[in-house]
């Protein structure tokens, strides 16, 4: 279990302010923000490469906060890589193990493992610089998993990658983190990828951990604008607050809109996720949906389809009306549907779909 | 593009590759007239007469040893220079390179004083005389090529990312694993390339040996010095030999320094 508390530590432009978090045991954890946030400094920090301001790290129950990097047994792949380029790729993954001196032939076992586990087998006797991004990845990760560390970091393991080299080592890198038990620390700045790998993701902005849980919970239920606007939430306006004390909110002119909550703030935003919209034509709400945005006499409202973006694997609706909104749809029932540019539809979507959050 | 920017590139490339051949030809002029100077059976008849091989010779060891001292010194400063964050780094980098900037007399000057003292005077006495010695001439050579041996093993550890000694750390490895498995292998070209260069500079040096040592034949005549010698009593052409061998030295230790893959300008 990994715990970080109360982190600072001042690094010219990229600092952390107090950063609490909490790992558990086995864990896929991913870090998740905007570059500047402070995401390799901290992992830099747990690893010991850097001496924190202010704070403590503790692992596995340990105040490690003064302990050197070469004592903590943590795993730690850069985003770089950085392979030693005086070494071959067997001598790599090997590294760590012959500083231990373990006997050779279980050290060749072990490199032998990792390689095959990752597909650089019949690369070993490579040096670096010949190798590619993915292979280098790879020998990286062979390297760092060879001591058996409890613990592995990973600073933007797939952002360097092609698409293809990526989906392919994202599904590996699951693999290995269920396979090994290897509690993970993984830093990136796309949602897409936090959003497939981890158990569950801490937001950083700024250097602090400003919401961590479940991806679902982040991706549905975020806790301020930045956040919302981060994990591709589109739809976010402004509302006030209906007087009456129902569950409803004021948004644009005179529109009101059923929510599930409603916190606690005189400054509000609500936000509609572009996949949870419906879009139908003829104004005729869908059977099984709930229109959750009425006017005074309680009418659902129009809209026009002004554009549609097709993005390959996902149309993109854009809606002129009482408010501006995006939906989304697959293309298969956007043909379905036979829509097309300056129809009248209709907007819906579920109550549980609009959620507020404070400004 | 219409004429005038034509003509007007023209004349700017016109001015740039004028003003570089100007100044290659200027170095080249230079040279070459001190060979041109001489005939081969002069240089040759120089060469192996008994005061320029004593020469040769004297200089080769004092370098040598120069050089030797200078690494022991400079490998653990170049090191902190490079790898860590020390206070008041500005004033220890201004410090450490002094003895290069200062004339190359005061270093020569500060020695002599510097003997005069107490502390001097003692090691004079206990240890082994240097004013005006044969070994005097080591540590006069010493002063500027400790500092520049510095900068160029400094180059030779900047040259390598400190993230690899870093992931070493991460890896298992102490600080001085990190820098024994990692660092110097990788930095191993341009430290070799920095002796060299250190060398080389040391056999050149002249201002310090001639305040300190004297100029005293086969004493403490190395080759710089015998080029003084023989030019303030007329004889040019031993000079000039001397001083063609010179500038082989200097140019191919600095054909070295390329091929060894010596990175970047160290004066």
């Amino acid at each position: 279990m990994i715990e970080v508390k109360n982190v600072h530590k001042e690094l010219g432009e990229f600092s952390l302010r107090g950063v609490d978090l909490r790992v558990e045991s086995g864990e896929y954890f991913v870090i998740l923000g905007p570059t500047g946030a402070g995401k390799t400094v901290l992992l830099e920090c747990i690893a010991g490469l850097h001496n924190v301001d202010r704070g403590e790290v503790w692992l596995e129950g340990r105040n490690v906060t003064k302990l050197a990097p070469e004592l903590r047994h943590i795993g730690y792949v850069p985003q770089d890589y950085v392979l030693f380029p005086h070494l071959s790729l067997r001598r790599n993954i090997g590294f760590s193990l012959a500083l231990q001196r373990v006997p050779l032939e279980q050290i060749e076992a072990r490199t032998e493992q990792l390689s095959r586990l990752l597909n650089i087998f019949h690369l070993l006797d490579r040096k670096p610089r010949t190798l590619s991004g993915g292979e280098q990845q790879r020998g990286a990760l062979a390297r760092a998993l060879a001591p058996k560390p409890a613990l592995l970091l990973l600073d933007e393991p797939l952002s360097a990658l092609d698409e293809g080299t990526r989906a392919e080592l994202s599904v590996e890198l699951s693999r290995i983190s269920d396979e090994l038990g290897t509690t993970v620390i993984h830093v990136c700045h796309n949602f897409d990828e936090a959003l497939q790998l981890a158990d569950r993701i801490a937001i950083m902005h700024q250097g602090r951990a400003l919401q961590i849980g479940p991806p679902a919970e982040i991706f549905r239920k975020p806790d301020s604008a930045f956040i919302a606007r981060f994990v591709g939430a589109e739809n976010v306006f402004p509302v006030r607050k209906v007087d009456r004390g129902a569950r409803q909110v004021l948004a644009g002119e005179g529109l009101l809109l059923s929510v599930d909550n409603l916190p606690d703030a005189d400054e509000l935003l609500v936000m509609i996720r572009p996949e949870e919209i419906e879009v139908t034509r003829h104004g005729r709400a869908n059977a099984a949906g709930i229109t959750a945005m009425v006017d005074e006499k309680g009418i659902c409202p129009h809209f026009t389809l002004s554009m549609v973006e097709d993005r390959g694997r996902i149309m993109r609706l854009h809606l002129r009306g009482p408010l501006p909104l995006l939906a989304t749809m697959t293309p298969q029932a956007y043909r379905a549907a036979a829509l097309s540019t300056g129809d009248t539809v209709s907007a819906c979507w579920h109550s549980s779909a609009v959620h507020v959050l404070k400004a | 593009m219409n004429l005038s920017s034509q003509v007007n590139r023209a004349f700017f490339r016109f001015l740039i590759v004028s003003g570089m051949i100007l100044m290659i030809s200027v170095i080249l002029v230079i040279l070459l007239s001190m060979a041109f100077y001489l005939d081969l059976p002069t240089f040759s008849s120089a060469l192996v007469s008994a005061e320029i091989l004593s020469a040769i010779r004297l200089t080769a060891i004092t370098t040598t040893i120069t050089t030797f001292i200078s690494v022991v010194l400079a490998l653990p400063t170049a090191y902190a220079l490079s790898r860590y964050k020390l206070p008041f780094h500005a004033l220890i980098d201004t410090i450490i390179d002094l003895p290069i900037v200062l004339p190359p007399l005061v270093a020569g000057i500060a020695l002599l004083v510097f003997f005069q003292t107490a502390g001097g005077k003692w090691i004079e006495a206990h240890i082994m005389p240097f004013v005006f010695t044969t070994q005097g001439i080591v540590l006069a050579q010493l002063v500027p090529a400790a500092s520049f041996c510095v900068r160029s093993l400094k180059a030779a550890f900047d040259s390598v990312d400190p993230r690899m000694e870093q992931v070493a750390r991460t890896l298992g490895c102490s600080e001085r694993q990190a820098f024994s498995q990692v660092l110097l292998p990788l930095a191993r070209n341009g430290l070799v390339a920095g002796a060299i260069m250190t060398w080389a500079r040391a056999a050149g040096e002249f201002g310090p040996i001639l305040m300190f040592c004297g100029a005293t034949r086969y004493k403490t005549e190395v080759l710089s010095i015998a080029v003084f010698l023989n030019m303030s009593i007329g004889r040019v052409e031993m000079a000039l030999s001397v001083t063609i061998i010179l500038v082989i030295m200097a140019a191919v230790s600095l054909l070295l320094f390329r091929k060894l893959g010596g990175r970047g300008y160290l004066w």
